[in-house]
């Protein structure tokens, strides 16, 4: 028998994809953890924080919808939440347009800048603008609040929507112009439709940044609290379980927009075929 | 500006950087033509398309479109229907919704629209396909919704960007014959692009060779092919051999020419060059004829057959005369008379009138 014929190779066992496996097990694990204490507390029936939590109750959701600073602290943050969406998204695209098609002097400087609210530590954007939200008397509105989670979303925006963008066939757009559509109405009647997919995934980046955003909330929204930053002051002052009531909550919510953009985000594809 | 002419570019100049994409071109398309304007990657064909669609501004130089100056006009003022290399068809809206388009761009009437689009629609047989996304269609099929939508609001002229690239080659002859026949019955001017010198010469009434920027020579099919002006277009259009040699002499209207290695060749020419003028012979393989065969022909030159290339219907043959110089030969294929095999010694011939004189002075730089 000749050298070639003498071994069949036989099936190995990949480790290194177990290994994978396990890994990716682990650190799913390490991330769903603290649901795993914080959805029981808060149906606990003890008047503190304690765990496991020794009966069931809802007292801690009564109490969230009975008290007064909760609930307005909650419309707070939608409010700037909705409002940095609609802000972040219509300027993130805008930013995205004139890094993608547009030519200037300063462009490449803009397009290294752009990622920078993401890169700068929030706390120094959120001094920043304290420092020039008190000279303008903005602190303690929610538009001020709203103003500085814009300028910490834009950079999702801009970075989800330049990519679509980039990978738009530009030829469509001429054709629009071509056929007799001013340059406004080619994008809007050609280029949105059909990168909608990625402006609304970067909506509800922005609505998220914003909703879970403390650290600029906390400097600029001073008596007119959004929801972290209630969920802070809670947690400094009384510690009871109320805030994982809250966070549950907040959970949902979050979960419940990851859902909608991963629905809407897809459709029509934005890649040109 | 004559009124047989539906476009017009006068002393079009435009570089990028040191490059001249069009330097000073002049052209005039006339009513109801198909132009095209032929050339390889980088002669400035594509950019002379953009400046007339109006997605680049000439440096210099005016674009006049029935008699009105657009240089500066944006393109959506045009009125000029463009059939996109890759279509451009847009995937979100469905057929319908695509041809009618350019018409609500113009804020026409609903009933006016729908009729249009039916008309258009109708032309490219394309009726009962409305209602389909342009992903459902097959290439040709988006191609004719990409013709319909350029004609149907009547566009003043058609320009065609390499419409036909993306079509397999089958299906591209007859949609290239398909679209000839519309542009002529809805007597269509257009300009067309192509780096495809077969499509060129298929479709077109006259066509422009482009080269560096420039028309190295305008005029019908037949005369591109046959009476190329310059080696440039001579080696762009179709299969040449090329002689080059010095003038020797004139018999009326037959021009002596003595090649580079002594041997004279007798070319008909209705003008010839003064003695020692630097020229090239043109002779294309399918005029070249086997003297074995018992025919004459008052030029001819020997050698060995290098190489046959069976194509069923024709064959090529690749002969080499000395030298390292070869002459390509294209002649229909036939059962018995001489059969040629790779070696053998071979006889080849053709008479003055199937030769063309091109000036060597002229010679573009390719």
């Amino acid at each position: 028998m000749s050298e070639w014929l003498k071994n069949t190779p036989k099936r190995k066992h990949n480790w290194g994809k177990i290994a994978l496996g396990v890994y990716c097990t682990l650190v799913l694990t390490f991330l769903m953890l603290p649901l795993l204490v914080v959805f029981p507390i808060s149906f606990s029936s003890a008047r503190y924080l304690q765990f496991p939590p020794p009966g069931f109750s809802l007292q801690w959701y009564e109490n969230y919808l009975n008290t007064p600073s909760w609930i307005s602290a909650t419309i707070t943050s939608l409010q700037v939440g909705v409002g940095t969406t609609l802000l972040a998204t219509t300027l993130g695209t805008m930013v995205a347009f004139s890094l993608v098609r547009g030519t200037y002097p300063g462009k490449a400087w803009v397009d290294r800048l752009v990622a920078a609210p993401i890169v700068v530590p929030n706390i120094i954007i959120a001094v920043a603008i304290y420092g020039l939200f008190a000279e303008l008397k903005l602190i303690g509105s929610w538009y001020g609040v709203m103003a500085g989670h814009t300028v910490y979303a834009i950079p999702f925006v801009v970075l989800v929507v330049s990519a679509a963008l980039r990978n738009f066939d530009v030829s469509q757009e001429h054709a629009a112009m071509g056929l007799g559509a001013s340059r406004l109405r080619a994008i809007w009647t050609v280029t949105l439709p059909q990168i909608k997919p990625a402006i609304i995934s970067g909506a509800f980046l922005a609505f998220i940044t914003s909703f879970d955003e403390l650290i600029i909330a906390l400097f600029l929204s001073g008596s007119n609290m959004t929801l972290p930053k209630k969920m802070f002051e809670n947690i400094i002052s009384e510690i009871d379980p109320t805030i994982s009531a809250v966070s549950v909550l907040q959970i949902i919510m979050v979960g419940i927009v990851l859902l909608l953009s991963q629905r809407l985000g897809a459709g029509v594809s934005p890649i040109k075929s | 500006m004559t009124n047989d002419t539906d476009l017009r570019l006068e002393k079009a100049f435009k570089a990028y950087g040191t490059v001249k994409a069009l330097d000073h071109v002049d052209l005039s398309v006339r009513n109801g033509e198909l132009l095209t304007i032929l050339g390889p990657s980088g002669s400035g064909k594509t950019t002379l398309l953009r400046v007339v669609a109006g997605f680049a501004e000439p440096d210099e130089g005016r674009v006049l479109l029935q008699e009105r100056d657009i240089t500066f006009l944006p393109p959506a003022k045009r009125d000029i229907g463009m059939v996109f290399q890759n279509y451009a068809l847009f995937p979100h809206m469905n057929v319908a919704e695509n041809v009618s388009f350019p018409l609500q761009m113009r804020n026409m009437a609903k009933v006016e629209i729908k009729k249009r689009v039916t008309w258009a629609l109708g032309i490219v047989e394309l009726g009962e396909y409305a209602e389909r996304l342009p992903r459902q269609l097959s290439g040709g099929q988006q191609q004719r919704v990409a013709f319909a939508r350029a004609i149907v609001f009547d566009p003043r002229i058609l320009l065609l960007d390499e419409p036909f690239g993306a079509l397999d080659r089958k299906l591209r002859e007859q949609i290239q014959l398909e679209v000839r026949r519309l542009q002529q019955q809805l007597k269509l001017t257009s300009l067309f692009v192509t780096h495809d010198q077969e499509e060129a010469l298929i479709l077109s009434d006259r066509i422009a060779v482009m080269n560096a920027g420039r028309i190295e020579q305008l005029g019908t099919p037949h005369e591109i092919y046959e009476r190329p002006i310059n080696r440039f277009v001579a080696d762009f259009i179709g299969i040449s051999n090329l002689i080059s040699g010095v003038i020797e002499g004139q018999d009326r209207s037959v021009a002596v020419v003595r090649s580079k290695d002594g041997q004279l060749f007798l070319v008909a020419a209705d003008a010839i060059p003064t003695q020692g003028t630097n020229v090239i012979v043109l002779i294309r393989p399918e005029r070249l004829v086997l003297l074995d065969d018992g025919a004459e022909r008052s030029n001819r030159l020997s050698g060995t057959v290098a190489e046959v290339i069976y194509l069923g219907q024709s064959e090529k043959l690749r002969i080499d005369i000395g030298g390292g110089r070869d002459m390509l030969m294209h002649r229909q294929s036939r059962l018995g008379g001489v059969q040629l095999e790779v070696g053998s010694t071979v006889n080849i011939g053709w008479t003055p009138e199937d030769a063309h004189l091109i000036v060597e002075d002229t010679v573009g730089q390719p």
